[in-house]
């Protein structure tokens, strides 16, 4: 089988050679994972979508810049995370749920519900999930998203963000560290005690 | 490692890239330690949880909604001419800088051999170009200057 990053350079080349719809291959290849990424960042499915066309939109725009060094998905994820970023600014909705609001909505039910004999099921979790990631302030939901989520490993991590792997590392510390805090009715105390900044 | 660190580095157990020694040491540390055990199961069912978050499928009219919105033409780059293409220009400025040294450069050098030299005994009237009088005619010369 042929290595996805040399086909994905190939069809680049054929795009920027002038061949317009060799774009859709790519658009078809990343789809999932760049709306998967907006979901996760901006929850409402529909505004995630139309954030993953502008995405893909800017990514044609700035196809002649794309060097190559890092792998196509790390350069759109790069994208990705700065167009999310960008309109959550602009929106200036901070934190706008918290763990504690859902409990408080859902009282020890939800717990019950993710006790660890009994795992969620899919639509639970998925909502929990949501639930959970939005109440992470928006550089920690983007790590938590890329690594969790959609799996991106350290070095994926490091193309994507433009930073070393071990700046990876302390980062990734970091926002688990703020996501223990707000799960830590989920984790139990002995996440309290993790959560609490860096040692 | 402390209790405190080693509870710092559990949410790591689940990652691949996670050095080997490391990972020993912190089972070998969750297997004896219960406080540990349940947190690391706590992490580990948190991660279970976020990765069911909503992954969307794939879907053609997506695709199709993108190619409509690109702008036309494509982004096709600038051709890359080839290099003897600037070769005219580069023998056109060549020959103008050539001009502009050598001919002001040839005429300029023989008025002013000239007139410097008019006046001087023939045996020392060499040109710029040529090589300079011996050290004999230098010496006479030195004895004729007043």
């Amino acid at each position: 089988m042929s290595d996805p990053s040399r086909q994905d350079h190939e069809v680049v080349r054929r795009v920027l050679g002038g061949d317009r719809d060799a774009f859709a291959e790519l658009v078809r290849a990343y789809q999932t994972r760049v709306r998967g990424y907006c979901r996760g960042m901006l929850r409402d499915a529909a505004e995630a979508d139309d954030a993953a066309q502008e995405v893909f939109l800017k990514a044609y725009q700035g196809l002649s810049r794309f060097r190559g060094e890092a792998s196509f998905s790390s350069w759109l994820y790069r994208i990705a995370a700065n167009h999310c970023l960008d309109l959550l600014r602009r929106r200036g909705r901070r934190r706008a749920e918290s763990l504690d609001a859902l409990l408080e909505a859902e009282g020890e039910q939800a717990l019950a519900r993710l006790a660890p004999e009994d795992p969620p099921a899919p639509a639970e979790a998925g909502a929990l999930a949501e639930r959970l990631l939005a109440a992470l302030p928006e550089e920690h939901r983007s790590l938590i998203v890329l690594r969790e989520v959609q799996g991106l490993s350290y070095e994926e991590l490091a193309q994507a963000l433009r930073c070393s792997v071990d700046a990876v590392k302390g980062r990734l510390k970091r926002s688990r560290q703020i996501l223990a805090r707000e799960a830590r009715h989920f984790l139990g105390q002995a996440g309290v005690q993790t959560g609490r900044g860096p040692r | 490692m402390t209790h405190q660190e080693i509870q710092d580095q559990l949410s790591m157990l689940r990652d691949a890239e996670l050095p080997e020694a490391e990972r020993r040491t912190l089972s070998a540390h969750v297997e004896a330690c219960a406080e540990c055990r349940a947190l690391a199961e706590r992490w580990r069912l948190l991660g279970r949880v976020l990765t069911q978050a909503p992954r969307p499928e794939a879907d053609e009219p997506f695709v199709a909604s993108v190619m409509a919105r690109l702008p036309q033409p494509a982004v096709a780059r600038k051709p890359i001419r080839a290099p003897w293409h600037f070769m005219p220009k580069l023998a056109l400025g060549v020959a103008m800088l050539s001009l502009m040294v050598l001919v002001p450069r040839t005429n300029g050098a023989v008025g002013t051999e000239s007139l410097l030299l008019s006046g001087l005994p023939e045996e020392l009237q060499w040109p710029f170009v040529m090589e300079p009088p011996s050290a004999e005619v230098l010496g006479n010369l030195e004895e004729e200057l007043p």
